[in-house]
């Protein structure tokens, strides 16, 4: 039987093929391991285009472009989509940063925050101002007559050594009612429960389906008739409408929920992440903690009966607690009281009466200081309340003319997405 | 003439001087092409020093405010440019140089410290 042999240069071109495969193999492990690395790189770039984007919106800066692609720095690869969405007191806006074939989305929750001013402002027919037991005001006020006295009341005097630990300034602040007007509208929006257009809205026993569209704005859930929850979780963005008055239960666990109701009340014990809109009042129960950012909003209609927003003993808002009144009406101006031992940390807005009693870490606006006692109404009294600047990173604004901050309360998780995939 | 090959010569013998020569000449060509291809994919590929360069922007992201004097490692470079915006925020330029060659830019807009 013969063999066939085999020459050297076959075995030389099987052992080059051999080594080019190795090689071929080698390149290619290694080029797409680049390859991930710059998509990688991309991917990154664009969550830091679209976190940009958003810090852009924030700074009020050059207009905004919304709705469509444009280029963020001018640069010609910095592809940029924004849109904009109202959550109640809060600006959702969401941002996808395009780089290469990558994509990332993020949300963002933009909160108004006051950039410094004083602590306490009333409004010109406000009076002299009389410090009571052991009220504080730790920072400079806005008066419309710079007249700051020791009071007497109750028994109680002032046990202070300083009145004001800080500068009292002389003006009369004519306009302590008013809100800007775009402000104005998302407060008469929700307090007035309107139906928006193009929301999207359920009923209370009602299951989304999964597989269904998402719809682009906030989901709306319907109730009707006077409604105590109990034992409910929601996570927001949502809204929560009812057209009668509304008890949450201390069990309740809301996360970014937007409450609007005639009258709405948290129970005792409360852990809520939630603004809450009502024209006829709130009551904010002891020991309940509205987690920042949260806000209580009242405004006030025609009704006789002043509408009144309580906040309870040892209960805590992080926020914005505000209560206004309708543009056009001349009811009784709403009235916000703040019990011995509660605490907020934001901003406390009234276009009517204060009677602060409470801790305030932030900035108080209001027509008048009152006292009610079970015997009389004192008009310009501070008895027990505390009023010092804002002891965090974190405080909101009701609209003022001092406001011109806005800040970041809270990020989503981002999404990648590669084009075409 | 026929050269049998047998189990106790254990290796090839080339047919001709002219065939060794072209089979050392092949693999000798092919194994110096994918040495060249893998350096010269290595010297091209730029996405292992962007990632450094990215990675030390990170880090004077990090560090909240960008230092006055360029934060320096090594041959590495980095440069930053700041511009005030509107209601508390900046606008950020960084640009990353390797041996004073250019690997990064990158800009941001961050809110003022």
């Amino acid at each position: 039987m013969r063999r066939l042999r085999a020459s050297a240069l076959l075995y030389a071109v099987t052992v080059a093929l051999l080594l080019g495969s190795i090689s071929g193999a080698v390149l290619l492990l290694v080029h797409f391991g680049n390859v991930e690395s710059e998509r990688w790189l991309a991917g990154e770039a664009a969550l830091a285009n679209a976190r940009s984007a958003i810090h852009a919106y924030a700074s009020g800066g050059d207009e905004p472009v919304l709705d469509e692609w444009s280029d963020l720095f001018g640069k010609g690869h910095d592809s940029v989509f924004v849109t904009v969405e109202r959550v109640g007191m809060l600006d959702r806006v969401k941002a996808i940063g395009r780089k290469g074939d990558q994509e990332t989305s993020i949300e963002a929750f933009l909160w108004p925050v006051p950039a410094g001013g004083p602590i306490l402002l009333l409004g010109r027919d406000a009076g002299a101002l009389h410090m009571c037991g052991d009220a504080r005001l730790r920072g400079d006020i806005s008066i419309p007559n710079g007249d700051v006295r020791r009071g007497h009341i109750e028994g109680r005097g002032f046990s202070g050594e300083r009145l004001v630990e800080g500068k009292v300034a002389v003006e009369h602040n004519d306009h302590i009612g008013d809100i800007d007007a775009d402000r104005y509208a998302r407060i008469r929006d929700n307090c007035s429960r309107t139906p928006q257009t193009d929301e999207f809205a359920y009923r209370m026993g009602e299951v989304p389906d999964p597989q269904e569209e998402a719809s682009p704005g906030t989901p709306v859930l319907s109730l009707h008739g006077k409604r105590t929850l109990t034992g409910m979780v929601l996570q927001g963005p949502l809204v929560l409408r009812c057209d009668d008055s509304l008890h949450l239960g201390a069990d309740c666990r809301f996360d970014m929920v937007v409450v609007q109701a005639p009258f709405i009340s948290i129970a005792p014990g409360a852990r809520l992440v939630v603004q809450c809109f009502a024209d006829r009042g709130i009551l904010v129960g002891r020991d309940v903690r509205l987690e920042y950012p949260s806000a209580l909003v009242l405004l006030a209609g025609s009704d006789a009966a002043p509408p009144t927003l309580t906040i309870d003993s040892l209960a805590c808002v992080e926020g914005l607690v505000l209560a206004a009144r309708r543009a056009g009406t001349t009811g009784t101006p709403p009235v916000v009281l703040t019990a011995p031992g509660s605490l907020v940390r934001g901003e406390v807005h009234a276009a009517g009466r204060l009677q602060h009693q409470g801790v305030l870490r932030g900035r108080a606006a209001a027509e008048e200081l009152v006292l009610r006692t079970p015997s009389a109404i004192y008009k310009g009294h501070l008895l027990d309340g505390v009023i010092g600047p804002y002891d965090g990173g974190r405080a909101s604004g009701s609209g003022g003319a001092s406001e011109n901050l806005q800040e970041i309360a809270r990020w989503s998780i981002p999404g990648h997405r590669t084009k075409g995939a | 003439m026929e050269h049998p090959r047998t189990s106790h010569q254990g290796r090839l013998k080339a047919a001709s001087l002219l065939e060794s020569v072209l089979a050392l000449g092949l693999l000798a060509g092919v194994l110096s092409m994918a040495a060249c291809m893998q350096f010269h994919l290595l010297d091209g590929d730029r996405s292992g020093v962007r990632l450094k360069a990215w990675a030390l922007v990170e880090q004077e992201l990090a560090r909240s405010v960008p230092s006055a004097p360029p934060a320096a490692d090594g041959a590495w470079e980095v440069r930053t440019a700041v511009e005030q915006m509107g209601r508390g925020y900046r606008k950020v330029l960084f640009i990353c140089e390797k041996e004073g060659e250019v690997v990064l830019e990158r800009t941001v807009i961050l809110p003022a410290p």
